[in-house]
């Protein structure tokens, strides 16, 4: 038996080198070599603005959307104001580039009205947007009390707001210690001019009292002022939000107005003489109100966050301005609204623009026709000082692509704006003009291109 | 007829003889592994085997000029070679209209003959990924905005006018066909040199979104006899 085995063995090991060289000779038949890293990479544009107001970078081939803007200051008097740009190229290599810009859009911004969307509100003078509301979340506005406030677009007069029964309200926050200030009011002025008083008002007084004014007029043409008060002692400016409604029941011969806070009522005045206006336009403000007769000793602008703000052609019941009071997120207070004339909430990024026609405005009505903008890149000119309205959304200039600095090197840009030369109008005054610019570095004969766009910057008219 | 004590005796040497002729076959296994591991480390071939074979052997050796990629480097005669890149790299980048050469030396260092030569293409390969990002990366490894031409001539140094036929990409996207080359006389034969001459290049026309894209492909040279 141990000799079968050993013979077994013995076969297999006389075939095994025959096997091996076979094997071996395969080997040495055919030589390989396999290239394993064979890779190129294709380039891509680098460029990047530095200018006084932030810095841009930008790596093709993605565009490069740039925060703050090239246009920093006020359109303040029809003489130019210019920003300079260092604009570098850092693209490795390549023979030729060039640049052009645009104007890619104009138009004020607004707090868009979600009822009534012809009419929403324009902020003036950079209105702090996507604070934190009532709600937490960036569903509102801060005003600073000094120049800031927003107008909505579309007049109506004071005598159709007092013919019919509404209510109009609001959530506040004011600091401690602040001034208080116009809330939300009806006035003959599409910007902060004083004219004959707000009808109505809703402000808070230096001493944190939540008011209301009204004119009313009994059978005989002597006005009747109508001021309603939440109890003196308690101080409103304390930091925290608080919603405030004031209902106005137009009767037959009569009219009852009632002030609530948090929900609670605050102050009523019923069976008041009918309330009367006049047949002059009239602007809702918020942030700002005419002080003319205004009892408390008010300031007109406001400091402090305001959201919500709404008129509802109804007079909403105690319950329903408790509800409103008591609303737990921005989306089911706006539910609460739903039927309301006006809902405007305050929480629009400065990206939301109107591009509608401001009724009170003369020639096209167009706010963005009041600015002018031009635009050097290095030392060709994209446009001279032209309109705004004129300048959006014709396109990259100049037609001709100007020269732009090679790899490594960098040049200056400049953007220059000012007033219209003549004919200026002043209800333009402070409007946000927000202008979408963009600029392009080019690569000489071939379509590559870096895009460089400021979505947010803005110009006061 | 009955079997006497010789025929136990033949039988006792008949296997006797096997055992020894197992025996020695035994030494020869282990002595033509042995040598033949030997012979990939250290070019020395101990047996009557391992000889015949290595004069029948066909060892491919590849330069760009400064660095030397050898078959022989893995025991199957298949090396893995990455330290010659013949798209360039990726540390100078193409800009539209622009190109590249890269030139790569074969030398066929066996004791055999060969007889053909081919490229096989692998898989090319691209990031970012063809579509993704924004813009949408352009796919570079089938749009023909990144062309690789290939083509090769006998000798050590590349020359078109005698760069063969059969073995020749134009230039177009990124390669995926077997191209083989059949020798004329001597091309391939033990000690010869040819050439490949690759060109890469991005076309004028490129797409913005063919900006920022490294392509990658291995390929596969193989010398046989």
């Amino acid at each position: 038996m141990g000799r079968r085995v050993l013979l077994a063995l013995a076969g297999i090991g006389a075939v095994l080198p025959l096997l091996t060289a076979t094997g071996t000779r395969a080997a040495w038949t055919t030589a390989g070599v396999v290239d394993a890293a064979n890779s190129a990479a294709t380039s891509r544009l680098v460029a990047s603005h530095s200018w006084p107001g932030g810095t841009c970078s930008g790596s093709g081939p993605a565009d490069a959307s740039c925060t703050g803007s090239l246009l920093t200051t006020a359109a303040s008097s029809g003489s130019t104001q210019s920003v300079a740009d260092t604009f570098t190229n850092s693209t490795g290599g390549g023979v030729g580039y060039t640049q052009q810009g645009q104007v890619v859009s104009c138009a004020p911004a607004r707090f868009a009205n979600s009822t009534t969307p012809s009419d929403p509100l324009l902020p003036r003078n950079r209105v702090t947007r996507n604070v934190t509301g009532p709600w937490g979340g960036t569903v509102a506005a801060a005003f600073d009390g000094s120049t800031q406030y927003a107008t909505d677009v579309v007049p109506t007069t004071t005598g159709i707001v007092a013919g019919a029964s509404y209510s109009i309200g609001l959530w506040f926050r004011a600091a401690a210690g602040s001034s208080g200030g116009g809330l939300l009011s009806l006035n003959a002025s599409p910007v902060d001019t004083t004219t004959l008083g707000a009808n109505p008002s809703i402000f808070l007084d230096p001493n944190g009292r939540v008011r209301a004014r009204l004119d009313g007029a009994p059978i005989l043409v002597i006005p009747v002022i109508f001021s309603l008060a939440s109890p003196s002692g308690r101080d409103y400016r304390d930091g925290a939000w608080h919603q405030v409604t004031l209902t106005v029941a137009r009767k037959s011969l009569t009219t009852d107005m009632v002030l609530y806070v948090d929900g609670a009522v605050a102050d009523v005045q019923n069976d008041g003489v009918l309330l009367v206006g006049t047949s002059s336009d009239s602007w809702w403000h918020v942030g700002w109100t005419d002080t003319n007769g205004l009892s408390g000793s008010p300031v007109a602008y406001f400091t402090g966050r305001i959201s919500g703000v709404f008129r509802i052609l109804t007079t909403l019941s105690a319950a329903s301005v408790a509800a409103l009071a008591a609303s737990s997120s921005a989306s089911s207070y706006s539910s609460l609204l739903a039927g309301a004339q006006h809902l405007w909430m305050l929480g629009d990024a400065v990206t939301s623009t109107y591009t509608g026609t401001l009724p009170y405005l003369g020639g096209n009505g167009l706010a963005c026709s009041q600015v002018r903008l031009s635009w050097t890149l290095g030392g060709t000119a994209a446009f001279a000082l032209t309109p705004l309205d004129q300048l959006a959304g014709v396109g990259w200039r100049p037609v001709t692509p100007a020269a732009a600095s090679g790899s490594g090197s960098s040049q200056t840009l400049s953007t220059g704006y000012a007033r219209i030369a003549s004919g200026y109008d002043t209800d333009v005054t402070g409007l946000e003009l927000v202008v979408v610019l963009a600029h392009r570095l080019q690569l000489t004969g071939s379509s590559w291109a870096l895009r460089f766009d400021w979505p947010a910057g803005v110009v006061l008219g | 007829m009955p079997r006497g004590p010789r025929h136990a005796a033949e039988r006792e040497s008949g296997a006797g003889g096997l055992l020894v002729a197992g025996a020695v076959a035994a030494v020869v296994l282990v002595l033509g592994v042995s040598g033949t591991l030997g012979a990939w480390t250290s070019a020395i071939i101990g047996n009557d085997t391992n000889t015949v074979a290595t004069a029948k052997a066909v060892i491919l050796a590849e330069t760009d000029g400064s660095t030397t990629c050898r078959s022989s480097d893995q025991t199957s005669n298949t090396a893995t070679c990455t330290t010659i890149n013949k798209y360039g790299g990726t540390t100078t980048t193409l800009l539209p209209g622009a190109s590249r050469t890269v030139d790569v030396t074969f030398t066929n260092i066996g004791s055999a003959n060969g007889s053909t030569f081919a490229l096989a293409p692998g898989t090319c390969t691209q990031s970012p990924v063809a579509g993704s990002g924004t813009p949408a990366a352009t796919n570079l490894c089938t749009a023909g905005e990144l062309t690789v031409a290939v083509s090769c001539s006998p000798g050590a140094t590349y020359s078109a006018g005698t760069a063969w036929s059969d073995l020749a990409y134009a230039a177009a996207a990124p390669p995926t066909a077997t191209r083989t080359h059949t020798a004329t006389g001597s091309e391939l034969n033990a000690a010869a040199q040819w050439t490949c001459r690759f060109t890469v290049a991005l076309s004028a026309g490129a797409v913005i979104a063919s900006q920022n894209i490294t392509v990658s492909q291995p390929l596969t040279w193989t010398l046989g006899v």
